[in-house]
This record gives C-alpha cells, sequence and structure tokens, in this order.
C-alpha cells in the first residue's frame, strides 16, 4: 500500500517537471517590420540573424545591438556579431582607426591580436574598410577570428564586429560568417544621427 | 515663569550666535551654474602647466571632466 | 575621455577646449594618456581643490566624483552635471554658447 502511494507520488512529480515544450519568445517582436526587418531605436533598420543567433543584452556602451550564437560542442564555442556607433579609437580616417581599435578591442579578454588584412569595401554606397584579424588567449589556448567593418555615418566612423571563439586546436567554422554579412548587407539608418544634425 | 523666560531668553541667544557662526570656507568656495569660475592652475599630463586665466578665458570655452582615477574602471 | 577624444573635432568647430581632471600625480596621468593616446591635457590636483570647488570631492571621500563643467569663454559657469560625460548634452551647450557669441 505504502510501496504503491510512494510510487504514484514519484510519477505525480515527474509529470510535474516534464512540462510543456519550452515556446521561443522574440525579443524584437514589437519592433519587427512585416517583411521582417527590425527598426531599433528608431535609427536603424536591418534583418535579424536567424535561429539558432540570439540578442544579447548588453550592459556596457560598447555595442550599440549584439546577436550571438553558441555550440556547446566545446568551450569556448561562440559565434557574435554586433553594430558600433561608437567604435574603439579616435580618427575619422579608417585607416589611422584600425591600429587605435584593436588596441582596445577584446582586451578584457586578454586576447592579443595580430597583424590586420584590410581591405576597402563600401556600405551604404560609400567607401568603408574590412579588417580581418586572429587573436589568441596564449594562457586559455583560446583563439578569436574577427572580422570588422568600418564604415562612414555622416563625418564618423561606425563599426560591425564579426567574431568566433574556438578552443585553439579546433577549426573555424565560416559558415556564421554569412549570417553577419547579410545582417551588414541589410543594415540602413532610417534618420540622420545626432551629429549629423549638430 | 522668570525662570522659563530667562531660558526661552539663552536659547534664542543660542540660535543668533549659531546663525552667525561663519561658514566653512568650502561652502563659500562651492562653485555653481552662473558662478564666475576660480582663477586656478594645475600640472598636467604633458608636462605643462595649465593656467585658467592666461589660455583659457577670454579665449576659449572649457569642458572639464573630473574623474575619479586613472588606469582603473571606478 | 575617449569619448571627448573622438569629439575633439567638434569641440574646435564650438571654440572649446577640454581637459580632465584627477587627483593622480603627473607621472601617472602622463603615462596613462599616452597610453589612451590623448592629445588634450590631464590635469593634476591631489590636493584636491579644485575638485572641491566644482562640487566634485565629497568630503572624506579619497577621489573625484565623476562631473563635467563647462565655463564659457568670459569665465561663467555655464553647466555642470554628475557622472558620467554626456556627449550629446555637452555639444548641445558648446553650440548654444557658440551662437550666444556669433549673434553678438
Amino acid at each position: 500500500m505504502m510501496r504503491s502511494l510512494l510510487l504514484g507520488m514519484v510519477v505525480l512529480l515527474l509529470g510535474a517537471c516534464a512540462g510543456p515544450a519550452p515556446t521561443t519568445v522574440d525579443p524584437l517582436a514589437a519592433l519587427r517590420r512585416a517583411d521582417g526587418t527590425v527598426v531599433w531605436q528608431e535609427e536603424y533598420l536591418f534583418l535579424t540573424p536567424p535561429a539558432p543567433w540570439s540578442l544579447v543584452s548588453i550592459e556596457e556602451d560598447d555595442y550599440s545591438i549584439a546577436f550571438a550564437k553558441e555550440c556547446s560542442d566545446y568551450f569556448p564555442c561562440q559565434s557574435a556579431m554586433a553594430y558600433a556607433e561608437e567604435p574603439f579609437g579616435y580618427s575619422r580616417d579608417f585607416y589611422k582607426r584600425v591600429p587605435e581599435f584593436f588596441k582596445r578591442f577584446l582586451w578584457a579578454g586578454r586576447v592579443v591580436f595580430g597583424e590586420p588584412q584590410l581591405e576597402p569595401a563600401t556600405f551604404d554606397g560609400r567607401p568603408a574598410l574590412v579588417a580581418r584579424v586572429e587573436g589568441k588567449e596564449r594562457v586559455k589556448q583560446q583563439k578569436v577570428s574577427a572580422k570588422v567593418v568600418f564604415a562612414r555615418r555622416g563625418e564618423r566612423v561606425v563599426g560591425f564586429y564579426y567574431t568566433q571563439w574556438r578552443p585553439e586546436h579546433v577549426a573555424y567554422d565560416p559558415l556564421d560568417e554569412q549570417a553577419f554579412d547579410d545582417f551588414v548587407a541589410s543594415f540602413k539608418f532610417v534618420k540622420p544621427s545626432f551629429y549629423e544634425q549638430l | 515663569m522668570h525662570r522659563s523666560r530667562s531660558l526661552f531668553s539663552l536659547l534664542l541667544l543660542c540660535c543668533l550666535v549659531l546663525a552667525c557662526a561663519p561658514v566653512s570656507q568650502q561652502d563659500v568656495m562651492l562653485k555653481s551654474v552662473g558662478d564666475r569660475a576660480p582663477i586656478f592652475s594645475a600640472a598636467t599630463s604633458q608636462g605643462k602647466l595649465f593656467n585658467y586665466d592666461l589660455e583659457y578665458y577670454g579665449k576659449h570655452h572649457l569642458v572639464m571632466t573630473f574623474f575619479p582615477a586613472a588606469y582603473t574602471p571606478i | 575621455m575617449e569619448g571627448h577624444q573622438r569629439n575633439l573635432y567638434l569641440y574646435d568647430r564650438f571654440n572649446a577646449r577640454v581637459v580632465g581632471v584627477s587627483r593622480n600625480d603627473v607621472n601617472t596621468l602622463k603615462f596613462w594618456s599616452d597610453e589612451l593616446e590623448l592629445t588634450f591635457p590631464i590635469l593634476s590636483n591631489p590636493v584636491g581643490h579644485i575638485g572641491m570647488w566644482f562640487g566634485s570631492l565629497p568630503p572624506g571621500y579619497p577621489m573625484f566624483s565623476r562631473k563635467t563643467v563647462i565655463i564659457d569663454r568670459q569665465g561663467v559657469i555655464r553647466y555642470m552635471r554628475n557622472g558620467t560625460p554626456d556627449f550629446h548634452d555637452i555639444l548641445r551647450t558648446l553650440k548654444k554658447l557658440n551662437a550666444e557669441e556669433v549673434k553678438s
């Protein structure tokens, strides 16, 4: 009698724990338009990367908006992309901005970057500069592949960042970069910036 | 009656003395919007002397940001 | 301070200059500002009296609290704000100060 009661209680408990399958909530749902694009802070329009990319909620001022994608095969196993209104550094000249930027980028992660490969590009019909570089955290034996697009907004420099972290002995996955390229290609400013109206 | 009146006078006297007490020097020097900037100088990170009146007064608007300490995120 | 450095070209247009102020010694500030590649001066005020005058040094506290002050060309304090600098606010104020001068 007691045994069947106990068994019954266990079954009930397990049943209670096996709740309904979690539904994915779209944190940008309120800002999403019919064509799937999002207008963020009434200033930026873009296509969000598809699942499993998810919005990153950021406390610091380093990024204006960011998305990340995790995997659990090893650690670290993460790709991230972001738009930054005020990338690290000061110069309005792209080529001078690059070393200023990489001196500070991922500094808190103790990453040491190699020499970036630079390639002219265009964004929003204006000249831009793409920098590709690898960084290493030698003590933790981790590496990061970074691609940064320095673009122009008015007179100022804005930036798009893409990073992929892997353990030092694991190969990078090149497919994630496409999601970043699509994000950048879709990105538009829907109104002039504060500085353009100053 | 007499005692309460003298007690009251003593209290009044104390209040008057306190009201006339000199304000601390810090309060006198504390600046607000609308006040004139003080005359001030300081050594700088550039190995030169900053002198407000020689370099900025009558010449440029000045933005000053006070911050806790170099090399910390405090 | 990096935000100020990024906006230096705009301060120039409004005939404004910028300085940082802390209680660090000159040497520390020299190394620090060289590392950040700042081109504007950082004032060393170890005694802390300049901070006291502008209300940036609470009694008993060893360091300045963040505060931004704007003094116009006539030597009048026109703006004071506690906390991290609001760069948009600073630029709006400088634009206004500059416009006043142009009008007169």
